[in-house]
């Protein structure tokens, strides 16, 4: 319990990039669930757009069921915004409460003179997918099909 | 892995068995030689290969092909039949972008009456097909409505609209319409990520190429096929975009749950199924066609203005120019077939459903779904290799159907990691190199360049010859690339 506390004000690693063959890997840290959430968010569109030349303008309503797991229906679903709509995800305001996920996720869309695309994310799988408390850090894996 | 090794064996020149252990059902069989088997050795695909193996209902030996390497669930350059009595389907088994696949368009064209027009032809082509993420003709917004008319007519929808010939509908697999489509099974989702992606090549490995046949290995074949040395030849490279994606992701989500209601163990989430009798695998089943035959149509439509581009720079019509299709294959799919399955010394006929993951329909002659033309010889198959090296044509064959249920290899399969080839890019310019090879390569994204290096893959030529003197499909030609574009 004493690490947990400690951890809550210790800024830590949003995510790191393991090594995979074909696809990417990422390994992703919160004091929270909830910021974990956020970062993985963060993480997944490092990849996808380079968006620092824009700030939040809209915000999104998000409410996930946790069929199959909920980080990745989450992801997925930011995924499915920024292909039929172009949205960029920036801050997170997000509530997790058992299997079901709420709250706004605040993003800007995107603008070819503004930002730069990197790559196209497919999907985010399950395989290798865990999400767990570890010293009262929280850490899961995803992989992303690209 | 070492542990791992304990139950691999050589067996032949061309084939590693993993011995049935744990809970495999049946053995696996990885097409390598001694050197493709060495580079295996650093990854997780022989796992993969493994519990794909523990899966009910399948029938011959988990296999997988020489550009094997680690996917997600199964491995790519996987091929697993699972008996259509007993046995599953699987979305991760056809992956998410379904009916990916590769077209290869022939010319009348000689490689000298274009080398100095190959820059223009990349510049122009990337103008009239869009490619890299988000890009998309203004000029083809598709209404629901329609959209339901695509997933049932595949590529006959792109033809009766405009986009190129009916001939061309004979020249592709399952003439380009899948049967069994039902739009019903598809989400509100797939369809909002559909109507703008049709007519796009997309990111990543997917790309529109230019080349020349550099070498035949085999003149009789090679003249059935329409080819030819030094000839031009376009290569296209793309599936089902981000409909095929959230088609997968939809269903991935039912099987988990389905899973678990039939009792299915699961050594990976990633491999979730549902018998295919069952109402999950036959609703799978009806929207994966679905997607499969919207994979069809992009290729299509990309083919009308491969042919609009030539017909520009060459001024004259694309008859003229004798631009027909030479076949085009799915390598990410699952197809229902009739097999011929050894059980001892007996050998009987069995309905499976053949899941093909990064692996291509590798049919020998007298396949009666094969196109007149090709069927006293076998179907053509076409393997792309990486932007810098080599592509190759090769042909099915009776030994594949024995054997692989009708299937070989896809492709090189990577060798680097996308941070390992960036590492290996620094300070380089890709596009140079390869401009300095006499390649023209034009990409939306420095990323997909740098990651899409030819060294990140393995050496074609070697995966191709594995696949060849293992006999599961047979050398024709060679391709050069001259240019291409990329996402």
């Amino acid at each position: 319990m004493k690490n947990k506390k400690a951890s809550k004000n210790t800024e830590i690693q949003r995510y790191k990039l393991l090594d995979h063959e074909a696809d990417i890997r990422l390994e992703i840290y919160g004091n929270t669930l909830e910021e974990l959430f956020s970062n993985a968010a963060y993480g997944i569109f490092q990849f996808i757009v380079d968006a620092k030349g824009k700030e939040a303008e809209k915000g999104k309503r998000i409410d996930i069921e946790g069929n199959g797991e909920l980080l990745i229906n989450f992801l997925n679903e930011l995924l499915f915004l920024w292909d039929t709509e172009g949205f960029i995800p920036k801050e997170f305001s997000l509530k997790i409460s058992r299997n079901k996920l709420t709250g706004t996720v605040a993003g800007c869309i995107f603008d070819p003179e503004r930002c730069t695309i990197i790559k196209e994310v497919k999907a985010v799988t399950y395989h290798k997918f865990y999400l767990k408390e570890e010293n009262g850090i929280y850490k899961a894996q995803i992989i992303l099909d690209v | 892995m070492e542990e791992k090794k304990a139950h691999i064996k050589k067996l032949d020149q061309n084939r590693y068995i993993i011995e049935k252990h744990g809970n495999m059902n049946v053995d696996g069989i990885i097409y390598v030689n001694d050197e493709l088997f060495q580079i295996l050795g650093t990854d997780e695909s022989i796992k993969q290969v493994e519990n794909v193996a523990c899966l009910p209902g399948i029938v011959g030996a988990s296999m997988a092909m020489p550009d094997i390497h680690w996917g997600y669930g199964f491995p790519i350059g996987g091929v697993a039949a699972f008996d259509v009595e007993n046995g599953v389907i699987s979305p991760g088994g056809v992956g998410y972008d379904i009916n990916c696949g590769i077209r290869l368009l022939r010319s009348g064209l000689n490689v000298k009456e274009i080398k100095d027009k190959i820059k223009d032809i990349i510049d122009l082509l990337y103008i009239n097909i869009p490619s890299g993420v988000g890009s998309h003709r203004k000029d083809l917004k598709l209404t629901k409505e329609e959209l339901k008319k695509v997933l049932k007519k595949g590529a006959r929808w792109a033809v009766e609209n405009g986009f190129g010939e009916k001939e061309d509908l004979e020249y592709i697999e399952d003439r380009g319409e899948m049967e069994g489509a039902d739009p019903g099974c598809v989400s509100d989702k797939a369809f909002e990520r559909g109507k703008d992606q049709l007519g796009t090549v997309g990111s990543g490995n997917h790309f529109v190429e230019v080349g020349y046949i550099s070498e035949i290995y085999d003149k009789d074949t090679a003249e059935m096929f329409g080819l030819f040395k030094n000839q031009i030849t376009v290569m296209i490279h793309t599936g089902s975009r981000g409909f095929g994606y959230q088609v997968c992701d939809d269903y991935i989500r039912e099987m988990i749950k389905a899973s678990e209601r039939y009792g299915i163990y699961l050594p990976d989430r990633q491999l979730c199924c549902a018998p295919i009798e069952s109402p999950e695998g036959k609703r799978y089943f009806y929207a994966m066609v679905a997607a499969a035959n919207y994979a069809f149509a992009n290729r299509q439509i990309i083919t009308h203005w491969v042919r609009e581009t030539f017909e520009k720079i060459f001024r004259t019509s694309s008859k003229n120019l004798n631009l027909s299709l030479v076949y085009d294959v799915c390598h990410n799919i699952a197809k229902i077939e009739k097999h011929t399955i050894k059980e001892g010394k007996r050998e009987k006929e069995m309905l499976v459903c053949v899941h093909r993951k990064g692996s291509t329909r590798s049919f020998g002659l007298g396949e009666s779904v094969l196109p007149e033309k090709y069927r006293n010889i076998g179907q053509p198959v076409l393997i792309p290799g990486d932007m810098g090296r080599a592509s190759y044509v090769l042909c099915g064959t009776k030994k594949a159907m024995e054997e692989t249920f009708g299937s070989t290899c896809h492709g090189a399969g990577r060798i680097l990691s996308r941070n390992q080839a960036i590492k290996a890019s620094k300070g380089r310019s890709i596009s140079k190199e390869m401009e300095e090879k006499g390649i023209i390569v034009k990409a939306s994204s420095k990323t997909t360049l740098v990651e899409e290096m030819p060294e990140a893959y393995k050496d074609v030529s070697k995966v191709v010859q594995v696949v060849h003197n293992a006999g599961i499909s047979r050398l024709v030609a060679k391709i050069i690339p001259l240019g291409c574009i990329k996402g």
